[in-house]
C-alpha cells in the first residue's frame, strides 16, 4: 500500500492552471523529494496531500483514504513554510497542545519532539524569544509529536545551520526505518541528495523520477543542479 | 523636498487604494450610512407617548372624559390622550401600553401616575400634566388659568422613581453596548490572528473537528468576555451610583449571554477578513447599527416600522431591553421580557456558533 498517490491531479487559482496531471506513488518508509523551480506547483501539491486544498480534477490518496478524512489526518504530520506557532506559548507548550490535538497527552511524546529537533534548552523559553531557524524547528517538532506515518515537510530546513541540517536528517532517516513516509519539498540539492527518490516539478507536471544518481545519469549531468537545469531546459525547447 | 517624490509616494497610495475595492467602498458607504441613520433617530425623538386620564371614583368618571378631551387641544401632536378606568389604567402602565396617567379625585388636585423607567419621558409627562392639571383646577374653580409657576404635582411611579436620572436612563446601555463592543473587537482580532500566523491552518488538519475548534474559543475569550462583564456592571452600578430596582444577577447573566454572542459573531467576521484592517471594516457594519438602532441610546418608540423591524433581528435590543428592564423595572426572571430576552441572546450566541463553524474552511491562508 502506498502511503500517498496522486492520480493525474489538476489544480487551477484562477486562471493559473498549478497542477496538470500531476502523478505521484510514494511508498511507507520513503524519504521523497519534490523538487522545482518557484511556482512549479510544489507546495500546492503538499497542500492538496495535506487536504488544505481540493483538487479540480485526479485523485489523492493517503493510505488510500481521502485526504482531510478522519484517519488521513490522525496519521499525517504537516509542517507549512511559515512556522505557524503560538509566540506566547512555550516551545513545549507548543509541541504539547499540537500532539494533544491528536490525542497523544504523555509529556513524553513533547519532550522527545522538542529534543528531536535540538531545543530542549530552549523548551521553557516562549517562541517569541526564538530566532528564525529555531521557530522552524519547533515548527518541525509540532509536525512529528504525534508520530505521524506521513510526514509533510515545506522547505523543513530554511533557516537551520548546515551542522544541525545534517543532524535532522539522521533523524529523518531513522524515521523513514520505522515505516514513515517523509515528504520533503527543497530548493536545497545537498538536501535533495538525501532522498531515496526525487521528483522534479515543472510548471505542475512530473518532469523526471528517480534516486539522485539516476537522474543525474539520465542528464548527463555530474550534479544534481546541472541535472535540473538541463532536464527543465529540454522541456522548455519542446515546449 | 522634492515634489517628484511626493508624487511618487502619492501615486503609489492611490494605486494601492484603487485596488483595495473593500476599503474603498466603505469610506464611501459607511459614513453615508451613518449620517443617514443619525438623522433618522435623532428626528424619532422619544417616540409617540400615550397619557391617559382615569377618575379616582365612578363619580368622577364623566369629568375624566371631559378633561380628556380638553387635553387633546393643548397636548403636543404626537401624544395620544385617553380616558379610561383606573384599574385599567394601572394595568396598561405596567405593561408599557402607556407612559403616563392623570388621576382625578373627587376632592384636592389630581396625581400623576408614571411608568417611570425612562428619565427623560418622565420629565416631559410632569411639565405637561402640570399644565394640565393647573387648567382642570382652574376649570372646576370656573376661572380663567393662572399665569405663574404651575402646582407641585403629587408623582406616583409604577416602576422605578423620581430618583433616576440620565445616567440611570443609560446605563443598561453602557453596560450592554460596551461589554458587546470590546468583546467583538477582541475576539475578532484574536481569531484573525490564528488564521494569519497559520495556526488555525496547522489545527485544522489535526483530528480536532471545527466546532470543537470554535466552542473552545467561545469557553476561552469567553472567560474574559464574563470577567469585562462583572467589571463593567460592578463599576457601572458601583461608581456612578446607579439605581438598581432589581436582582443584579439577572443584569449579569444577561451580559454574560450577549456577549458570549459577541464572542462568536468576531470569530465568524473574522472568517470573511484577511487582515486587521479587514476585520476593523466589520465595526462601522456590525457593531455601529446596533448603537443606534436597537434602542440602546435612541428610543424605538417613534422610529420607521423598518427599524423597529430591523431592531428585532439585533442582539443587543433584547440586552437592553433586559438589562433596562431589570435595572431599572425591577423586573425578574419570571417576567417575559426577562427570561425570552435571554433565550433570545443564547439562541444569537448558538446560532454565530454554527455560522462560524460553517464559513470556516480549511482553504487558503
Amino acid at each position: 500500500m502506498d502511503a500517498v498517490s496522486l492520480r493525474e491531479v489538476v489544480k487551477n487559482f484562477g486562471a493559473v492552471r498549478a497542477l496538470d496531471g500531476l502523478s505521484l506513488a510514494i511508498p511507507q518508509g520513503t524519504i521523497y523529494g519534490i523538487l522545482g523551480p518557484n511556482g512549479a506547483g510544489k507546495t500546492t501539491a503538499i497542500r492538496l496531500i495535506a487536504g488544505l486544498l481540493e483538487v479540480d480534477g485526479g485523485e489523492v490518496r493517503l493510505l488510500e483514504r481521502a485526504p482531510g478524512s478522519a484517519e488521513a489526518l490522525a496519521n499525517m504530520g504537516y509542517m507549512p513554510q511559515a512556522a505557524a506557532l503560538y509566540d506566547e506559548l512555550t516551545v513545549r507548550e507548543n509541541v504539547a497542545f499540537f500532539a494533544a490535538c491528536y490525542g497523544r497527552n504523555e509529556a513524553s511524546m513533547a519532550d522527545a519532539a522538542v529534543e528531536f529537533v535540538g531545543l530542549q534548552e530552549r523548551a521553557g523559553s516562549q517562541v517569541r524569544t526564538l530566532s528564525g531557524g529555531m521557530k522552524q524547528r519547533v515548527s518541525l517538532a509540532c509536525a512529528i509529536a504525534h508520530e505521524p506515518k506521513i510526514l509533510l515537510l515545506d522547505e523543513p530546513t530554511v533557516g537551520v545551520d548546515p551542522a544541525l541540517r545534517a543532524q535532522l536528517w539522521e533523524r529523518f532517516r531513522k524515521m523513514a526505518a520505522g515505516g514513515t513516509m517523509i515528504l520533503v519539498s527543497s530548493h536545497i540539492m545537498d538536501e535533495a541528495e538525501r532522498c531515496d527518490t526525487l521528483g522534479l516539478i515543472l510548471r505542475g507536471r512530473l518532469l523526471a523520477e528517480g534516486s539522485a544518481g539516476e537522474i543525474r545519469e539520465r542528464a548527463g549531468t555530474d550534479d544534481l543542479e546541472g541535472a535540473f537545469l538541463t532536464l527543465a531546459g529540454s522541456e522548455n525547447e519542446a515546449a | 523636498m522634492k515634489p517628484r517624490n511626493v508624487m511618487l509616494v502619492a501615486k503609489r497610495v492611490v494605486r494601492q487604494m484603487r485596488r483595495d475595492r473593500r476599503t474603498l467602498a466603505l469610506i464611501f458607504v459607511v459614513p453615508t450610512m451613518m449620517v443617514l441613520l443619525l438623522g433618522l433617530v435623532l428626528r424619532a425623538g422619544e417616540g409617540k407617548l400615550t397619557l391617559l386620564v382615569a377618575a379616582e371614583d365612578a363619580r368622577m368618571e364623566a369629568a375624566a372624559t371631559t378633561a380628556a378631551e380638553a387635553l387633546r387641544g393643548m397636548g403636543p401632536a404626537d401624544m395620544t390622550i385617553a380616558a379610561v378606568e383606573l384599574s385599567e389604567g394601572y394595568e396598561r402602565l405596567r405593561a408599557g401600553g402607556a407612559e403616563g396617567m392623570l388621576v382625578l379625585p373627587a376632592e384636592g388636585d389630581p396625581r400623576l401616575v408614571l411608568e417611570g423607567t425612562r428619565p427623560p419621558v418622565t420629565d416631559a409627562l410632569t411639565r405637561f400634566a402640570q399644565q394640565a392639571a393647573l387648567m382642570v383646577q382652574s376649570a372646576r374653580q370656573g376661572e380663567l388659568p393662572a399665569d405663574g409657576p404651575a402646582p407641585e404635582l403629587e408623582r406616583e411611579f409604577v416602576r422605578a422613581g423620581p430618583e433616576l436620572d440620565i445616567v440611570d436612563g443609560l446605563a443598561p446601555a453602557f453596560i450592554s453596548f460596551f461589554g458587546y463592543f470590546f468583546v467583538f473587537l477582541l475576539t475578532s482580532v484574536a481569531f484573525l490572528r490564528e488564521r494569519q500566523q497559520g495556526t488555525l491552518e496547522r489545527l485544522m488538519i489535526t483530528p480536532i473537528r471545527r466546532l470543537e475548534i470554535l466552542s473552545g474559543y467561545m469557553l476561552g475569550l469567553g472567560f474574559f468576555a464574563l470577567l469585562q462583564a462583572f467589571v463593567i456592571v460592578t463599576v457601572t452600578v458601583v461608581a456612578l451610583h446607579i439605581h438598581m430596582f432589581g436582582n443584579l444577577v439577572w443584569v449579569f447573566l444577561t451580559v454574560a449571554l450577549l456577549t458570549l454572542g459577541a464572542v462568536n459573531l468576531g470569530i465568524l467576521s473574522s472568517t470573511f477578513a484577511r487582515n486587521e484592517f479587514q476585520v476593523v471594516q466589520f465595526i462601522p457594519l456590525l457593531i455601529t447599527p446596533q448603537a443606534l438602532l436597537s434602542g440602546t441610546f435612541f428610543p424605538l418608540a417613534g422610529m420607521p416600522d423598518w427599524i423597529v423591524w430591523l431592531s428585532k433581528i439585533m442582539p443587543m435590543t433584547y440586552a437592553v431591553e433586559v438589562v433596562r428592564a431589570v435595572m431599572v423595572g425591577g423586573s425578574g426572571i419570571d417576567e417575559t421580557v426577562v427570561w425570552r430576552g435571554m433565550l433570545v441572546l443564547l439562541g444569537f450566541a448558538l446560532l454565530f456558533l454554527v455560522a462560524g463553524a460553517r464559513t470556516l474552511r480549511r482553504g487558503p491562508a
